[in-house]
């Protein structure tokens, strides 16, 4: 069931009678093996930070680097926008290996950060200094925005030390490997810990897009990483030492380890889900509505997918299905650029509406879901004018209300009409609730658990929306004529147990994209799929997952530097399927 | 909680734990999503939220077993709480307001309903949902109103005899703009519009002060939705 883009109900979007396509059905989009499948694209939030940061000039300093030889102290960065100053305080020290973990659960960490508003002075480091390090166990105030930790990936960090000590750069294969110095393992904010809440920073901040102040905290992690290379470097080799090459410094990204903790959150914020997935996929419909393609815009398709295929051949992981997709991905990728771009003979994309086309060949070729999401993430790199606004529209209320006058027979209609895949689950068939999800005392970190293996299926979380929905339709079919006329509110005064879940189905069924459309609660299902489905929205690359529960990526790979913001040579937005430098 | 030492929370952490802790003593998803934002609504304009919902706890257990009865009158509807408390029925009493404004009804009645005080949440229930409504209820100190336009909120407590067409232990409401400023007369314990969105830019600013002793006390109700175990949450290679 498609549906028209948004740019259609106010006419033509602007630039050249583009029409955007209609949008492609949220049956296909939604299904979990493909949001399992997504990449970034010039809409995640780390490239709309990263071009906010261009375009305003945000000026990175660094008025305080404090880290002995040891590897403990303390750094302040400051960045300067328009809106004010703000400041990214670091804390280091070097924790023993048997300490280092990714888990949410861990106690200790190479470096604890927060970022706060202005300049701390030194009663507010004080503060910082005693709650920071402690991460959840401290308090913060609504002065900080982000808190987070993370820890150093010892074997590149220290091979690349010693290297630069001695006036060398680091093995490329050394860093090819690993791809950062740092591994984040939680980026905190919204109110979290007493941080600023999200709804404090949508006016008169920087910060008013999704994940805007998370993504800059990470960015300045990255930054902090190479920074401190380069320190330790000078520390232990005096004047031999020599600093990280430019093209180093700007391949080199930030790790993160993300595992079920990122899983709630896209189901507790469908609208939001919901606005993400129409931006990109608006974006996508006006490149598709693109009459004919100028041939400035194919020269950059063409020259981003060659880099793709590299990207794609330096992609390494150890998990043997998504080694399985990458293979794929390379080779199908190939197969694209010699039938787009042949050495002679028919020019594919010289046709009308050539993108269309293009899109429809790679949804229905027989390429992987892999092939197929990047493909629709690289159509819209040649098209910012056409993209690039939608990042305004990824924000979102979370609004959902019961309809106490409706009818009950209303809420059995949006079930059937915007939310039929939930009516493909069977609640009778114990494989479709094999999965429970539930909170966990340490650290409240949500967990899956097998419904009739382990304990706390009585404080379950509502994370089965289609198995739920399933239930109550069947509840409802079952009622008679007279009572489905009667209004809702009734229904909840004796069924308060559906309240969520209706005001969730009246809410939501005219969102299409809100949902994960198949049930997470399925013996099948795969929890890493959850979790780079947000992950793409957030720019990570590099998916390598370590589990069915957890992965580990990179973020800001290819990013600029922040001497690059004020030097007009280099294109800012240019971190599209980041890949290694041949030498340093 | 004059003197006792506070934690200042954000507005996010606020609603989490209550939602949390409410859903720990038994309340739906949807109920306890319901009392929170009650509750939260008056940590925010400084009325003592947290204290309210934990005076109000032992209550809030019962509500479960006891649905409310809705007998109708065209001059009026009853919404007999049979005792429950109306951070539990405050969604109850609004869907009520919204079914009765859709079927012409100007006034609903919740009877023997307890802690009808945090009417004021409710309020803020109604304007989230575009609804009109004129609530009051009976206080030792006086009679408690709490309006919505539809948008916007008020909140008084006029000082004096209790109004005799507020029967305690019940909220009368109305499903009708407010006629003018509701609690204009109500001097110093009166919330309007603007005084509120400073109340509330001041608790995103500096986070909401509750006490330590009942913010604990949140935090380890919030804490029975959570599981002991000793899966270790790493999953399958």
């Amino acid at each position: 069931m498609a549906t028209h883009a948004e740019g259609t109900k106010s006419g033509s979007h602007r630039g050249g009678g583009v029409t955007p396509a209609p949008l492609r059905d949220p049956d296909t989009v939604m299904r979990l093996p493909r949001l399992g499948a997504m990449h970034p694209s010039r809409l995640s939030f780390l490239r709309n930070l990263i071009r906010r940061m261009g375009r305003e000039q945000w000026r990175i300093g660094c008025p305080r680097f404090d880290v002995g030889t040891d590897e403990c102290g303390e750094a302040v960065y400051t960045v300067d926008t328009p809106q004010g100053r703000y400041s990214f305080v670091v804390f280091a020290q070097l924790i023993p290996e048997a300490a280092r973990t990714d888990r949410v659960i861990a106690e200790r960490w190479d470096y604890t950060f927060a970022l706060t508003e202005g300049e701390p002075d030194a009663a507010h480091m004080a503060r910082l200094r005693a709650n920071v390090p402690r991460q959840e166990a401290g308090r913060v105030t609504s002065r900080e925005l982000v808190l987070a930790r993370g820890n150093k990936s010892v074997r590149l960090f220290d091979h690349m030390v010693a290297q630069l000590a001695a006036g060398r750069q680091p093995a490329i294969a050394e860093v090819t490997e690993v791809g950062y110095l740092m591994r984040t393992t939680a980026v905190y904010g919204n109110g979290k810990f007493g941080l600023a809440d999200y709804a404090r920073l949508r006016d008169g901040t920087p910060f008013h897009r999704p994940f805007a102040a998370q993504m800059l905290a990470v960015y300045l992690a990255r930054l902090f990483s190479l920074d401190l290379v380069d320190h330790l470097a000078w520390r232990h080799g005096g004047s031999a030492a020599t600093r990280l090459s430019a093209p180093l410094r700007r391949a080199v990204g930030v790790g993160n380890a993300t595992g079920l903790g990122m899983a709630p959150f896209i189901v507790s914020h469908p609208e939001l889900m919901h606005a993400w997935v129409n931006a990109r996929e608006t974006a996508i419909a006006r490149v598709k509505g693109v009459p004919r393609a100028q041939r400035p815009r194919v020269r950059h398709f063409r020259a981003l997918l060659e880099r793709a295929i590299a990207h794609a051949d330096q992609w390494w992981t150890a998990d043997a299905a998504q080694h399985a997709a990458i293979c794929a991905l390379r080779r199908e990728l190939r197969e694209i650029a010699g039938s787009l771009f042949p050495a002679r003979g028919a020019d594919p994309l010289a046709g009308a509406y050539p993108w269309r086309a293009f899109a429809e060949r790679v949804m229905r070729g027989g390429f992987s879901l892999e092939t197929q999401e990047l493909m629709h993430s690289l159509i819209l790199e040649p098209y910012p004018d056409l993209a690039d606004d939608l990042a305004d529209t990824m924000a979102a209320d979370e609004t959902a209300r019961v309809h106490a006058a409706e009818p009950l027979r209303a809420v059995i209609a949006r079930i059937e009409s915007g939310y039929a895949w939930a009516l493909r689950i069977d609640p009778d068939d114990p494989a479709e609730a094999h999965y429970f999800w539930y909170r966990a005392v340490e650290k409240e970190e949500p967990r899956l658990g097998t419904r009739h293996g382990d304990p706390g299926a009585a404080r379950e979380m509502p994370i089965g929306v289609g198995h739920a929905v399933a239930r109550l339709h069947r509840e409802l079919a079952a009622l008679s004529a007279a009572e489905l006329a009667r209004p809702v509110g009734e229904f909840l005064m004796h069924r308060p147990e559906h309240r969520a879940l209706i005001a969730r189905i009246q809410t939501l069924s005219a969102k299409p994209y809100a949902e994960v459309r198949d049930n997470l609660l399925h013996r099948d299902m795969r929890p890493v799929d959850l979790l780079r489905f947000k992950l793409a929205f957030f720019g990570a690359v590099r998916f390598d997952p370590k589990s069915d529960r957890w992965t580990r990526i990179t973020l800001f790979s290819g990013a600029p530097l922040p001497a690059d913001f004020a030097d007009p040579r280099i294109d800012c937005d240019d971190s599209f399927a980041p890949t290694w430098p041949a030498t340093p | 909680m004059a003197g006792d030492a506070v934690t200042r929370v954000s507005l996010n952490e606020l609603r989490v734990r209550y939602t949390r802790a409410l859903q720990g003593i038994g309340l739906p998803a949807g109920t306890a999503a319901d009392a929170a934002a009650i509750a939260q609504w008056h940590d925010i304009v400084g009325l003592d939220g947290a204290r309210r919902l934990l005076d109000a706890l032992p209550r809030l257990g019962e509500t479960a077993t006891a649905p409310p009865a809705l007998s109708r009158q065209p001059d009026g509807w009853r919404l007999d709480a049979a005792g429950a408390s109306l951070f539990a029925l405050g969604g109850v009493l609004v869907d009520t307001l919204e079914m009765a404004a859709s079927a012409g009804v100007p006034a609903v009645i919740l009877a023997e309903a307890r802690d009808v005080a945090v009417l004021g949440g409710c309020a803020d229930l109604a304007a989230a949902r575009g609804l009109a409504a004129d609530l009051r209820c009976a206080d030792a100190a006086g009679t408690l109103t709490a309006a919505s336009d539809g948008a916007r909120v008020w909140w008084a407590l006029r000082r004096g005899p209790a109004d005799p067409d507020v029967p305690a232990n019940s909220v009368v409401a109305r499903t009708a703009r407010p006629a003018a400023e509701p609690g204009a007369d109500a001097g110093p314990c009166r919330r309007d519009p603007g005084t509120i969105a400073r109340h509330r830019a001041a608790a995103l600013d500096r986070g909401v002060p509750v006490a330590d002793a009942e913010w604990r006390r949140i935090v380890a109700l919030a804490e029975l939705c959570l599981v002991e175990d000793r899966e270790t949450g790493i999953g399958r290679s």
